[in-house]
């Protein structure tokens, strides 16, 4: 009997022993695993995969990884090349100021790509590329969206394989910042056969086909994807450059920032973005209080800020007084220092106060609620029963406030401003609506009635143009291409956007800029509320991790490791 | 051929004494009695909110950026949550829209389910062959994508004026609409299975044969003895409709904040998790409690209506 125990007992130590090792050794396993791949958190799946069709903040953060731009801004605001050889510029003779046929001046820009480049099934990537995009943006019935669009060039000469010359019809101060190209071995017949943007979305490659290595150029292949769940990135055997350090990248989708904040903790992603994509700022601010050494908190200046797009064919937002009452009313210093620990700055314009171009010298809006009464005054609307104003014909100062539903960050503030209006006789009506509906109706079809809250980045290669100028705004005739959902219209600030774009050097730019910003502020074509700063979590083994670069951080993601 | 005899209604002081019978069973069963008196004081208290709220002067819908996360007060009872607003109002205010919502959106889903239900398992045949493929392909369709189309419904295009499209009863109707057209289906398959079980049973049959019409069968023969599980689940699907609220609030066609929900409070939480943990514990709490206090007012019913249970002696 004794024997028998001893031997259960010696088996059961045994089977302890084992599973111990077994353990230790999956673990290390596990562990070793782990260190060549980065899981990334993620919300917002994408609708499609077109790099250069229906853009958005969320979009660029993750086509990036496998098909990179001509130029990008790196950390220190340099424009730098990624597929082209030389950065043209005046300094160096591939930029070059020209009189043109008509008598006005323009520019020849010459890009040649690095030698040896390829798609991602080995195919070279040649100057047909960029020509075919070239063609594809010119076509109104297709629409690109406009960041660095290529439809800047009213002609394009192929010089060589590799090399092709652009012609600017007007001198741009953008003019050494494109985009990325795609393929016209693979989409040419796609775009033949589809001329127009309904049937080409629907049928690109980038749609029906986004694991095609051809498709991608960059230092990672997009290989695996589920829609809604995740996303997989491989390295291109065919990328050119430095070589990919982590042999996986995974992007796992989550339907909200709880959700994914629960999955950091728990070890289950490796990293997360913050807003927008991620988890939201205030959510980050908690986790650094909470757990300062597990992860590494990368926070830098930002270029995206948060506005309020007022709808100009709204008669009672068509008066610059409300709209300068409106701004008056919010206190955006109080939603910064209390909501987001104070960094993310109140924006007083366009451009942040760190930007080498801010204007110093316009007109502010300090939270001054007084002030606001005033105005509100002078434009005719008086307090009214339930300390709503009203006018003279008796109606309401009332006013649609539409946002995102599920981006809890936006819920909050809607609800703040409702607040703070109502202070001074303001009524906020809030309507948050699902975000497919508030991309498509509401912003590209300005179907909002009187106030809009979104975000919008001006990084130094984009013009103010895109949300400012008159033919920005989004209507049919330009395929609701344009963020000037506002539909502000002000000749002025179209001049000064103009003289802006073909200021060459930074002295001009400056005054260029102050101009424009000097209209904005007096004018208001959008509240700005605040900057996002450019934020991520990740985990302290990952090294390399180029945060603040000013173009998405994933053109340089093949420098990322993990220690 | 026979003459057939219906038996006489029964006398009014009869139905008293069924009904004084049922009571004294249900009171007798401390837990349903104890939950009941719970589901009431909440429900009195929800109602009293907009008394509170004028006598404490305290707006439940005004931020302050300067008092959020307060600790409990004498001000503020349950202290302020993130933007600064009374925890205790704004769960009062909370109650009245979520119990609204949980109580009658499961009265309409109940009204369809066993009127779909009962319907196809009396009826049969073909007929129950329709209405029970129609309610497959309502659990077969995704919940997402169904309530999205069900909320993009542009109300203005019934007819309604936009102001009444946007008003609150409007918003609130909307919601225990959509929430009864994809949550009878639960309803309904307790019905038929419960119906079918039914209309072959001997009293039914002699019933009919008697010349009862169907609808005097399905009435005093086969609802009473179905209405146990039926109530299970009309009691189950209460604390589910309320969490359902919130679903639809997140998808952007839920009540609109600043109008607290339990639902919507306890989804806000969710990302507070860390800091505030407290204003997650407080709604799930009373979800939580008016859910299981329901459960018990369920089990009570089903008891005190249980024709074999002798008085007394349900008690628990």
């Amino acid at each position: 009997m004794m024997s028998m125990k001893s031997s259960i007992a010696k088996f059961a130590r045994l089977a302890l022993a084992g599973a111990a090792i077994a353990t230790a050794g999956a673990s290390v396993a596990v562990a070793q695993a782990n260190k060549s791949q980065l899981v990334i958190g993620q919300l917002q799946f994408l609708t499609n995969f077109h790099p250069l069709i229906q853009v958005n903040n969320t979009k660029r953060l993750v086509v990036n990884y496998s098909l990179r731009p001509i130029t990008a801004f790196d950390e220190k605001i340099v424009n730098q090349c990624i597929l082209c050889d030389k950065l043209p510029t005046i300094e160096n003779g591939l930029a070059k100021i020209v009189d043109l046929p008509d008598g006005k001046k323009g520019m020849k820009v010459t890009i040649a790509l690095k030698k040896d480049l390829a798609w991602g099934d080995g195919k070279p990537i040649t100057s047909k590329d960029i020509e075919f995009t070239w063609k594809m943006a010119r076509d109104p019935k297709v629409g690109f969206s406009n960041y660095n669009s290529w439809d800047r060039a009213s002609e394009l000469k192929i010089i060589d394989d590799r090399t092709v010359e652009l012609t600017l019809p007007q001198i741009l101060s953008s003019y050494n910042s494109w985009d990325q190209i795609i393929p016209e071995h693979l989409e040419g017949p796609v775009y033949a056969a589809n001329p127009t943007l309904d049937t080409y979305i629907k049928q690109s490659l980038y749609n029906t086909q986004p694991t095609n290595p051809g498709l991608w150029n960059g230092s990672y292949l997009l290989s695996d994807y589920q829609i809604g769940t995740r996303i997989v990135f491989t390295p291109n055997a065919k990328w050119v450059g430095e070589k990919p350090k982590l042999q996986r990248i995974i992007l796992s989708y989550r339907d909200n920032s709880s959700a994914l904040l629960q999955n950091l903790l728990a070890g289950s992603v490796d990293a997360v973005p913050v807003s927008p994509g991620g988890i939201s700022f205030s959510q980050m601010l908690d986790l650094r209080a909470q757990q300062p050494t597990k992860f590494k908190y990368y926070i830098d200046y930002g270029t995206n800020v948060e506005r309020i797009a007022v709808n100009f064919d709204n008669p009672i937002l068509k008066d610059k007084s409300v709209r300068q009452a409106l701004l008056y009313a919010i206190d955006r210093q109080a939603i910064s220092d209390e909501l987001f620990g104070g960094l993310q700055p109140v924006a007083n314009g366009i451009l942040s106060d760190e930007n080498s171009y801010y204007n110093k010298n316009m007109m502010l809006y300090k939270y001054d609620a007084e002030k606001a009464k005033d105005l509100l005054a002078k434009a005719g609307w008086k307090p009214g029963p339930g300390g709503i104003c009203v006018n003279d014909k008796g109606e309401r100062l009332s006013l649609e406030l539409v946002s995102t539903a599920g981006n809890q960050t936006r819920e909050q503030i809607a609800q703040v401003l409702q607040s703070q209006m109502k202070e001074v006789c303001i009524e906020i009506k809030n309507n948050f609506v699902p975000l497919q509906e508030f991309n498509g109706d509401m912003a590209r079809k300005r179907k909002f009635k009187a106030l809009m809250m979104s975000s919008i980045d001006f990084s130094p290669s984009v013009s103010p143009a895109i949300a400012l100028s008159s033919d920005a705004v989004p209507k049919a005739d330009n395929n609701f291409v344009g963020n000037n959902f506002s539909a502000y219209s002000n000749p002025a600030m179209d001049k000064a956007i103009s003289e802006l774009e073909i200021a060459l050097d930074p002295k001009t730019a400056k005054e260029k800029w102050a101009e424009v910003q000097k209209i904005f502020a007096e004018d208001l074509p959008m509240l700005p509320l605040y900057f996002y700063p450019r934020a991520y979590v990740a985990v302290p083994d990952l090294v390399n991790f180029r945060q603040g670069t000013l173009d998405p951080l994933q053109i340089w993601s093949e420098e990322w490791e993990r220690k | 051929m026979s003459t057939v005899t219906v038996e006489n209604p029964p006398a009014r002081s009869e139905r008293n004494s069924v009904w004084s019978k049922r009571w004294d069973r249900f009171r007798h069963n401390k837990l349903a009695m104890i939950s009941l008196v719970f589901v009431v004081i909440l429900a009195l208290a929800c109602a009293m909110a907009g008394p509170i709220e004028h006598f404490s002067g305290i707006d439940a819908n005004a931020t302050n950026l300067l008092r959020r996360f307060r600790p409990p007060s004498a001000q503020h009872w349950l202290g302020t949550d993130d933007l600064g607003r009374d925890v205790l109002l704004r769960l009062l205010y909370g109650g009245q829209v979520s119990i609204a919502v949980g109580l009658l959106a499961t009265f309409i889903t109940a009204i369809i389910g066993i009127a779909v239900g009962v319907t196809a398992g009396y009826i049969g045949g073909q007929f129950d062959n329709l209405l029970m493929r129609a309610t497959d392909c309502i659990i077969a369709l995704p919940l997402i994508p169904v309530l999205i189309v069900l909320g993009a419904v542009d109300l203005t295009k019934i007819g309604l004026s936009q102001e009444t499209a946007q008003s609150p009863l409007a918003v609130f109707l909307r919601i225990v609409i959509i929430i009864a057209l994809v949550d009878w289906t639960t309803i309904a398959r307790i019905a038929r299975a419960g119906t079918i079980g039914l209309r072959e049973v001997d009293y039914v049959r002699a019933a009919t044969v008697s010349g009862a019409k169907g609808r005097y069968n399905v009435l005093v023969h086969i609802l009473p003895n179905i209405a146990t599980p039926l109530i299970v689940a009309m009691t189950l699907s209460v604390g589910r409709i309320i969490l359902f609220e919130s679903t639809l609030s997140f998808l952007g066609f839920g009540i609109v904040p600043p109008t607290p929900t339990w639902g919507n409070m306890l989804t806000n939480a969710q990302q507070l998790i860390i800091s505030a943990p407290m204003l997650a514990v407080y709604p799930g709490l009373l979800i939580f409690s008016t859910v299981m206090a329901v459960n018990f007012v369920g089990d009570g019913v089903r008891s005190a209506f249980d024709p074999r249970a002798e008085s007394g002696s349900s008690a628990h």
